[in-house]
């Protein structure tokens, strides 16, 4: 019986460029990228502020386009898709989690999940999601009665809770103090093997790059290196 | 879609009970506001219907056209066109009053009255003493306004300035018209009851004042804008003006009518 063939890459991105201005005024946010990610995979971007980290996280999530070459999601390419497959491609396939978490105040943990399940395909029930970070004990809270590390697992679970096949974070930890940002990577990290969410994560914090499959190192606008690690760890045993 | 928006319109709940007080205070503005509004329409309906119905009851014109010269007996043919149901000629002309102790000039416009009754189109209602004699020249109305800006009274004797002859007239009555609710002098903005009123004279006399000369017969002053005989040409008055008719005035632009007499 022949070997499964290795699935096919999530993104596969050729000669990405991502340009502001035009002419001598021109500045280069990406300068050229190729990558892939393959299904599954946790990826830490790491690089200092305005390497392109987040331009590239950016245009996967189809949030920007590039300027040059193509950015390939399954068969959709990002560079020249409408704007319409664009939306559907970030409404079926996307979760997002930023800095700041963008709770909505006005509604529970449970409610701001359940914003997101009532208009995705398949989602899983909002108490799933929630259990899924560790807040089911917390899932009447509103955001002002949680903690700043509670609010980024809601949102978290906020990003997980449609099924998505990627998983954008973008610091999610940045304004976090250490304990409670391992709490969370411990939540990315459950996600990520428990649902095989593709997870790409940024962060300017080079010890937690240890948690992912490979690390993409970021500078000036193109990538500076690949490294895969022997043994992703866990996020319990870091310090930083 | 019910479903999709269940959360948002919780939201959106949420966040109006946490305005409740911005809510209630622009709510309690816009009460006021819809309140003022239909306080102020239900009075401008009601002024409206209290004005038409008074111009109804005191006859007042659909339309009024000012002429130069022009023959009586057109009165006649003006009023058998289809759809007139009344019409008056009369004549009408601005001349000055010589008021005892007032240094600044005083205008009137003087109005005729028909010789043998009451006008029938813009009727006058008479707030004291009678109407004019058309047996006794000199007898005239003076307009309410007027009267007591300037403390007149039945029975107050006037200079009138015509052509710059002076005349004595006799204030036999006060009266007031629906054409003169605001009575405007030529070329003011606004009413001055103390410089500018309406009176009211019998026909020959108010003929007297616009033709600029004394008439050799009292049949031809009932006549205004008769050519005199021996005078001007066809189509000119004796001062040079172009005969015929000036303007028209439809009744919402009445207090502008007096503007042009």
């Amino acid at each position: 019986m022949p070997p499964d063939p290795k699935p096919p890459p999530v993104y596969r991105l050729e000669g990405v460029q991502k340009r502001y201005g035009s002419g001598d005024a021109a500045v280069f946010a990406l300068r050229g990228v190729d990558f892939t990610v393959e299904p599954g995979e946790l990826i830490v971007l790491l690089g200092p502020s305005g390497s392109g980290k987040s331009t590239l996280l950016n245009i996967l999530g189809g949030l920007d386009r590039p300027t040059e070459g193509h950015a390939w999601f399954n068969d959709i390419d990002l560079a020249s898709a409408t704007d319409a497959r664009i939306t559907q491609f970030r409404r079926d396939n996307v979760g997002f989690v930023f800095q700041f978490y963008n709770l909505i105040a006005s509604l529970t943990a449970r409610e701001n999940v359940e914003l997101v399940t009532e208009v995705a395909h398949d989602p899983m029930p909002a108490a799933d999601a929630l259990a899924l970070v560790g807040l089911e004990s917390r899932a009447d809270h509103f955001p002002s009665q949680l903690s700043g590390g509670e609010q980024q697992r809601v949102a978290i679970a906020r990003a997980i809770a449609k099924r998505p096949h990627v998983l954008l974070c973008d610091e999610p930890t940045g304004a976090l103090d250490v304990a409670t940002g391992i709490r969370v990577l411990e939540a990315l990290v459950r996600v990520n093997r428990e649902l095989a969410t593709t997870t790409l994560l940024i962060t300017h914090n080079a010890d937690i790059a240890q948690i992912g499959d490979r690390v993409v190192r970021f500078a000036d606008g193109m990538i500076r290196g690949i490294e895969r690690n022997a043994t992703r760890r866990d996020p319990k045993d870091l310090h930083w | 879609m019910s479903w999709q928006l269940k959360k948002l319109d919780r939201k959106l709940l949420r966040d109006l009970m946490r305005m409740k007080m911005q809510l209630a205070a622009v709510g309690g503005v816009l009460a006021c506001g819809i309140v003022l509004w239909v306080m102020a329409n239900g009075m401008y309906d009601s002024l409206q219907q209290a004005r038409d119905t008074y111009y109804e009851d005191q006859h007042m014109a659909e339309m009024a056209a000012g002429v130069v010269r022009a023959p009586l007996a057109l009165a006649t043919r003006l009023a058998a066109v289809p759809g007139v149901r009344e019409l008056e000629a009369r004549v009408a002309g601005v001349g000055l009053l010589d008021l005892a102790g007032r240094d600044e000039p005083v205008s009137a416009l003087m109005v005729s009255l028909p010789p043998d009754r009451a006008p029938r189109v813009n009727r006058i209602v008479m707030r004291a003493g009678r109407l004019p004699d058309p047996t006794r020249p000199g007898e005239v109305l003076v307009n309410e306004a007027f009267a007591e800006a300037n403390g007149i009274a039945v029975g107050t004797s006037l200079g009138a300035i015509i052509y710059g002859k002076r005349r004595e007239v006799r204030v036999v009555g006060i009266a007031s018209s629906p054409e003169f609710v605001f009575a405007v002098a030529p070329g003011a903005m606004l009413p001055e009851p103390e410089r500018f009123g309406i009176v009211w004279m019998d026909r020959e006399s108010c003929a007297r004042l616009r033709s600029g000369r004394r008439l050799q017969r009292s049949g031809d002053a009932a006549r205004p804008g008769r050519e005199l005989p021996g005078r001007g040409r066809a189509g000119r008055s004796p001062a040079g003006t172009p005969r015929g008719t000036r303007r028209l005035w439809p009744r919402p632009d009445a207090v502008g009518a007096v503007h042009g007499r």
